[in-house]
């Protein structure tokens, strides 16, 4: 029932508004949250528990319990005594079979307890083995809270915000104010964290306050998250104050669950702040002055307080809870029964260490208090107010009461005493093994209303000290946090080269090759290619990777580096090479063009350039030579102009002299293209005549546009991966990463000429000896089809009805007129016109190994 | 002609295009195109100037969208870092003015989630 207005309450009652909560509309005010108003609306049952599905009322109006979890438009495990009342929101019930006040699964609570004990699925659903699936699928049916739908998008927009500040305070209370307002006064910067319960205004001078806002954890560094609505700060702090407070205790009895059996802050906060009459009759038990509190504002709110039990002045033997259908009826103390709604208890103060024992601080047990509170704090980390265990009055109420029907010590898990009992008797004695065999601590209110009860009982049971139990670990999060908020924004770094949108507006299927996005084709890839053999066409090369290599020693350098010679590569010529790991992998394969004595233009498969940087600099990291590489793969765009009429184009955008005598195969010359500056160096990947002109990213499109608009008379085309993939397979170029993987070599990938043995070293010398005295196990060959059919990459080479190698590369040559591609074989398969067997689907087809290219074997058209 | 002369781009030569160009047209007011003030001494540390974006961002939410971009201290810039997971550097230009430069095969995607931060800051509005 609903007070009228009161002083002091978090209504705004001129502004109303509706929910839903199932069917049911509910009527609020400005300042409701989802529990106050459907509590003013008479719904007293708001959850079933999680394994006995036993009804659930408020118990904490405090965001610690689990007894409040809906799920609020979709969104699961909402804690509605936090979650603001809004207009129009649904809000339905989680965790149930049916209704919540009609749930088909309560019959789990009737069953005998022994039959349900602490772990039973580990011992009653193994037989039969095989019907584990079935019992698994439906534990987990039935297990859990709330769902998620899988279908459903992202609930909302987070995002992860870094701050920095000298002074974080975490608690807006009288202590963490006071705080927070000294480290203000002494010109540090301060954010003031609080859950919104504390603090009673939003704005201080000198201070900045976040609130509702939690801090989840404390890790190095000072970092502390902190999540507030669709927003997590990622706070690293100077200095933390952790002013956390302290967290009711329930006591342990029998019907502690009850509906209607609460603790005395929620009791307050109905009354005072949201002006609720919670009960026609209480009873209160306490084991400090919070229950008297409680009294006070139940007493102000027209309830009946039948009487008041004070733990302090003499504990009785026995309480037990007496419930019809899961709501309280009545409360018997000693034997005399007192009818009542309402039952507050209140087994003291736990201060809130967990954060402080996330940040390093020792966790040690006061007897007086029976409670745990936090010593040994590192340094930059400071507890003030109850959490330090300041102000604590001794509480001290016995563990557990016995009696008929279940005691709960964990409401998250539905944890009882007898559970708790029976895993020490199967000799669980540590708190921590218990806490994993039992799961106390482990659900929603991360022990917060269940840590020191559970060590308490363990230490009555078996006689040890609460002080030498313990406590378990501390960890994050320490308040409940959305996935999507520590996830954030989802970033998807994508690299686009300087020329990307024109191969946009041309229709170009785009894919990605590691952090790149690259052309496919432009739609007619069989064309593409033909443009290629019979005309020109032009791909973006812009994503090889570019290293400048220089200085006094870098020849020497990449003699040392590579398998093959540089040091006496000319000033102005390029030659190929592959860089072997020092186990003599092939790592990365590219050009290299000497561009002076001291300066060389080293190119990389697209996705190596960072891996052959860092290479480069851990071996100079022990070389100590004099010489330099830096990554110039952004600032230099690269477009191959390719095909017979190439040279044609090329005599028409640049300067440079291009007839075959003065420009022959694997030169590279400075000059002018298409009026920008370039290094245009010839080579050929495709098999036709090819020209790579490298130049300065900005000019990409207006080089671009000048290939194509000056090509176009001679039937130039753009074109994509897939078109290069078919040119460089007729020319049995390989690939790194598709052709070769993490066990490949040069001399069995078939390269042995890049491998110059009688050099005096080079990184991966010693492995390709071992590989040219051992024999080759398997080699890299090409194979053609006996008819059109095109083997799967990675399709098995067959040998006497065993997988002995795997097809690498395949695809339909026009130009070769059948299926033609790359395989891994045994090595005494490597013979120039030997029929092997590939497996195709579930037939085995014939294919003839070809060991010289498919496409211009002798490349006079290349060289041309 | 030079060396290394295909390294250099030169912003008022007619052939020069902005990375940023198509990607800012249509951005909130409070974001810039730089790239065409490149320093090559300031942005050396990510390379050659012809091989850098900049964009520039003001107030009122330069310094939120920032935070959300890195977890650079703002305090003490320049300073290079990951910016939406891309390695940049940061400079301020004045009390709400920052500058993030960055590779710019980057470029889009960079102005991608600059702007989607900057309309979340804001609200959903370009600002």
């Amino acid at each position: 029932m609903r007070l009228s207005a009161r002083e002091g309450e978090r209504l705004d009652r001129g502004r109303e508004l509706s929910f839903w909560f199932g069917a049911q509309e509910v009527r609020a005010f400005q300042g409701d949250t989802i529990a106050s108003a459907l509590y003013a609306a008479g719904r007293r049952v708001f959850s079933r528990s999680f394994k006995y599905h036993r009804p659930r009322g408020l118990l904490c109006c405090s965001g610690w319990c689990p007894n409040c979890l809906m799920r609020v438009d979709g969104v699961p495990n909402i804690r509605a005594c936090l979650e603001p009342a809004q207009e129009g929101m649904r809000v339905e019930p989680q965790n149930v079979l049916g209704s919540l006040d009609l749930d088909l699964m309560e019959v789990v609570d009737k069953l005998p307890s022994s039959l349900l004990p602490v772990g039973f699925y580990y011992r009653t659903m193994i037989r039969p083995r095989r019907a584990w699936p079935y019992y698994e699928r439906f534990l987990r049916h039935a297990a859990g809270l709330g769902r998620l739908d899988e279908h459903a998008g992202r609930a909302g927009r987070f995002d992860v915000e870094h701050r920095r500040v000298d002074v974080l305070v975490v608690g807006g209370g009288e202590a963490g104010l006071e705080a927070a307002r000294r480290q203000a006064a002494e010109g540090r910067s301060v954010l003031l964290v609080d859950d919104g319960l504390s603090l009673a205004r939003r704005e201080e001078p000198g201070i900045e306050v976040l609130a509702p806002a939690t801090a989840i954890g404390v890790y190095e560094g000072g970092l502390v998250p902190v999540a507030t609505g669709n927003v997590l700060y990622r706070v690293r702090a100077g200095r933390v104050v952790v002013a956390a407070g302290a967290i009711e205790q329930p006591l342990v009895f029998p019907g502690n669950d009850l509906v209607g059996v609460v603790l005395p802050r929620a009791v307050c906060r109905l009354v005072r702040e949201w002006s609720i009459k919670p009960a026609e009759r209480a009873v209160i038990v306490t084991a400090d002055d919070r229950g008297l509190d409680a009294a006070q504002a139940l007493r102000d709110a027209g309830t009946e307080v039948a009487q008041v039990v004070d733990l302090r002045t003499g504990a009785p033997q026995r309480i037990e809870a007496r419930g019809k259908r899961g709501r309280l009826a009545a409360v018997e103390i000693d034997g005399q029964r007192i009818a009542c709604d309402l039952l507050v208890m209140s087994g003291g103060l736990q201060p809130a260490y967990s954060l402080l024992a996330q940040a390093g601080a020792r966790v040690e047990y006061d007897a007086g208090g029976a409670v745990f509170v936090p010593k040994d704090l590192p340094p930059a980390v400071e507890a003030v107010g109850t959490v330090a265990g300041e102000g604590l009055a001794q509480a001290s109420p016995p563990p557990a009461y016995r009696g008929q029907g279940k005691s709960f010590v964990c409401l998250c898990e539905d944890v009882t005493t007898k559970d708790i009992e029976r895993a020490i008797a199967e000799g669980f004695d540590s708190i921590e093994l218990a806490k994993r065999y039992t799961t106390v601590t482990m659900g929603p209110c991360q022990g917060r209303l269940c840590h020191r009860a559970a060590v308490r009982l363990y230490a009555e049971k078996t006689g040890v000290d609460p002080a030498a139990i313990g406590t378990t670990t501390a960890r994050p999060p320490w308040a409940p946090v959305p996935l999507g908020l520590l996830a954030g924004r989802p970033h998807e770094p994508a690299k686009r080269t300087s020329i990307h949108h024109r191969h946009k507006e041309l229709g170009a299927t785009m894919m990605w090759t590691g952090p790149w996005r690259r052309p496919h084709s432009y739609g007619d890839p069989e064309g593409e290619v033909r443009a290629v053999h019979q005309a020109v066409g032009v791909i973006d090369v812009s994503t090889l990777g570019k290293l400048l290599v220089s200085g006094p020693d870098a020849a020497s350098f990449l003699e040392r580096l590579y398998p093959n010679r540089f040091a006496d590569l000319k000033v102005g010529r390029i030659r190929y090479g592959v860089l072997s790991t020092d186990g003599g992998r092939i790592m990365d394969d590219g050009t290299v063009a000497r561009l002076t004595d001291d300066i060389f233009y080293v190119t990389t498969t697209s996705t190596g350039a960072a891996g052959v940087l860092e290479w480069m600099g851990w071996w100079n990291a022990i070389w100590k030579m004099e010489v330099a590489v830096e990554d110039v793969t952004g600032a230099v765009a690269a477009v191959n102009v390719a095909g017979p009429r190439a040279r044609e184009l090329m005599s028409r955008i640049t300067d440079l002299d291009v007839s075959p005598q003065a420009f022959v195969y694997l030169d590279a010359k400075r000059g002018s293209v298409a009026d920008v500056p370039a290094l245009v160096l010839r080579i050929g990947f495709v098999g036709e005549v090819g020209y790579e002109i490298h130049f300065p990213s900005p000019y990409g499109e207006h080089v671009w546009d000048a290939i194509l608009d000056r090509g176009r008379d001679l039937g130039i085309r753009p074109f994509g991966l897939e078109p290069q993939r078919v040119l460089r397979l007729e020319k049995m170029h390989i690939l790194v990463g598709q052709d070769t993987d993490s066990e490949s070599n040069v001399l069995e990938a078939g390269m042995p000429w890049i491998a110059k043995l009688d050099k005096e070293d080079f990184v991966g010398k010693w492995a390709l000896e071992h590989v040219q005295a051992r024999g080759f196990r398997a080699q890299l060959v090409g194979f053609e089809m006996a008819d059109s059919v095109v083997p799967p990459e990675g399709g098995a080479v067959v040998v006497n009805g065993r997988p002995a190698g795997r097809v690498t590369s395949a695809r339909w040559s026009e130009a070769v007129g059948r299926a033609i591609g790359m395989a891994w074989v045994p090595a005494h398969l490597a013979r120039e016109g030997h029929v092997i067997e590939i497996k195709v689907g579930d037939r085995l087809e014939r294919a003839t190994v070809r060991l010289k290219p498919f496409y211009d074997p002798e490349g006079e058209r290349l060289r041309a | 002609m030079s060396e290394l002369e295909f390294l250099v781009a030169d912003p008022s030569h007619p052939a020069w295009r902005s990375p940023l160009g198509r990607a800012l047209r249509d951005a909130p007011s409070g974001v810039r195109d730089v790239t065409a003030q490149a320093d090559a001494d300031t942005v050396r540390p990510l390379g050659p100037a012809a091989g850098v974006a900049g964009i520039e961002l003001h107030a009122p939410f330069a310094d939120t969208v920032l935070r959300r971009l890195t977890d650079l201290d703002l305090d003490r810039l320049p300073a290079l870092g990951p910016v939406a997971h891309v390695r940049a550097l940061v400079t301020r230009e004045g009390d709400d003015r920052f500058r993030i430069w960055f590779p710019q095969e980057y470029a889009d995607y960079v102005a991608e989630v600059v702007i989607d931060t900057w309309k979340g800051v804001a609200g959903g509005s370009a600002g």
